[in-house]
């Protein structure tokens, strides 16, 4: 296989102001269709909320934009998800690759059960990391100066992850997504488990992430969503119980005058 | 569907809040014309001690509104419902005090003692304000847009009517008809009755920006 030769010349000049766009989208687990559809362009650096009820295929769609959901078996992809001109899904594309360009943060924090500093090195080793010892540290450094959390940690890099509280540990597992150097990160509801503080300064993290990444969010916070988000996309399930998306557009406008009733509907709390 | 049923449960309490709230002040205009026409200080001082209870339910209204939010978070249309209730009980507070202070003239032509002119002509122009703060109040109960913009129409007829009135009491002045206090007292009733009309339409407007997230204005 080989991996997506991407310069940063080609960057701009292919993708424009769009980080990632997916093109007539379906995805299947086995033979159900999850999701059905969907074309939605994400604009780069700016944070994209993805809203609507359990089973309407948010995190499907979020998973299939860096190809996560490859490693559900049975589960395939029709249409295209372009990144930087190229789809994502074309057989000369390395999935890990994928994953190193557009990282991901889950729900639950994750931390490997390892020190700290290693939760950070653990992804740049992975890609057959080269440096020095100084190099190294510079980049553990980095990397939680950019999750705002070195303050909190630089004084215990060799305690385990697993220590630290809920909060530090999510901020802990954005920092080894920083490691590697993606373009976009995806984040699956990464508040859902943690305290009102922990969560706002998540949301802190991401306006500041945002000056350097694409992120896509996927919450089922509502308030949320109209906190940090620049764009809302509203997924729901249709008749065939396939995701399909309802209305795409400026947060502002999703969260004062959607153009669509059941976009009202769930924002205002009336099902989901 | 239970927490719905309590948010609607909750939401139409306050509703009806601003119904009673409505009707009193409605209640307080009505008594004060009739105190007016009656020449009935009684009537008068009645309305002007019974203003603060018209001030406690807009606080009532204010704490409803408060702790609703708190506990349902609403967005949306169901914000602006909440919103708009706050901003309604705030005119219609004001709509109470312009009521007291038609109150306040009646029992100062009594003391001082002057005799109001033209009456007729002012519980006219009551009549017509009695009519657009009813309808201004149906509408938004009702979240009635089309009705809203019919208040337009009727502010105008008010203006209108104003103007005629203060010409009329101008006219008076001169001929020696009426007292100088006498017109100054007939003036301010005018003001004041305009003055309703106008928060009237402040109702409406409220009601087309519930409705509609838009914001209209009906005194072009």
């Amino acid at each position: 296989m080989q991996t997506i030769n991407l310069s940063a010349g080609d960057t701009f000049q292919e993708n424009g102001k769009y980080a990632v766009e997916l093109q007539d989208t379906h995805i299947f687990y086995g033979s159900f269709r999850a999701v059905k559809d969907v074309s939605l362009k994400i604009e780069r650096q700016k944070i994209t909320a993805f809203i609507g009820p359990s089973g309407c295929g948010k995190s499907t769609v979020l998973r299939a934009i860096n190809r996560m959901n490859d490693l559900i078996a049975g589960s395939r992809l029709n249409g295209r998800i372009l990144f930087h001109g190229k789809n994502i899904y074309d057989p000369d594309v390395d999935p890990v690759e994928v994953r190193r360009r557009i990282g991901m943060v889950f729900q639950k924090p994750n931390p490997f059960p390892k020190s700290i500093y290693e939760n950070i090195m653990f992804g740049p080793r992975i890609n057959g990391w080269r440096g020095t010892k100084a190099q190294a540290d510079e980049l553990v450094e980095r990397a939680l100066r950019g999750a705002a959390i070195w303050d909190e940690v630089k004084d215990k890099l060799h305690q385990p992850g697993t220590a630290l509280s809920g909060g530090q540990q999510q901020r802990l597992c954005i920092a080894r997504a920083l490691a590697v150097q993606p373009e976009v990160i995806l984040m699956d509801e990464p508040c859902s488990a943690l305290d009102p503080i922990s969560t706002l300064k998540i949301e802190e993290l991401m306006l500041e992430l945002r000056r350097n990444y694409t992120i896509i969010i996927v919450t089922h916070n509502m308030q949320q969503a109209s906190r940090v988000s620049d764009y809302t996309a509203f997924f729901l399930m249709d008749a065939d119980r396939a995701g399909q998306l309802v209305e795409y557009g400026p947060t502002e406008q999703i969260f004062t005058s959607p153009n669509d009733k059941r976009t009202e509907d769930y924002i205002s709390g009336r099902f989901g | 569907m239970g927490a719905l049923h309590s948010m609607a449960h909750d939401y139409e309490y306050l509703r009806r809040t601003l119904d009673a709230m409505a009707r009193r002040v409605q209640s307080a205009l009505h008594e004060s014309l009739q105190a007016l026409r009656r020449s009935d200080t009684i009537g008068a001082d009645q309305i002007i001690h019974d203003d603060p209870d018209i001030n406690a339910l807009q606080q009532d209204i204010e704490d409803l509104v408060v702790r609703f939010i708190t506990q349902w978070q609403p967005v949306l249309r169901d914000l602006r419902r909440v919103l708009t209730i706050l901003a309604v009980a705030g005119e219609l507070e004001r709509i109470g005090d312009y009521a007291k202070q038609v109150a306040r003239r009646v029992r100062q032509a009594h003391d001082e003692p002057y005799a109001l002119v033209m009456t007729a002509d002012l519980l006219a122009m009551g009549q017509m304000t009695e009519h657009i703060l009813a309808d201004s109040i149906a509408a938004f109960l009702a979240e009635d847009v089309a009705h809203a913009r019919t208040i337009a129409a009727a502010d105008d007829q008010i203006d209108a009517r104003r103007h005629d009135l203060t010409a009329a009491i101008r006219h008076a002045v001169a001929s020696g008809v009426a007292s100088f206090d006498a017109a100054v007292a007939t003036l301010d009733i005018t003001q004041t009755l305009e003055r309703i009309a106008d928060r009237a339409t402040n109702i409406a407007e409220r009601t087309i920006y519930l409705a509609t997230a838009a914001h209209e204005s009906l005194n072009a």
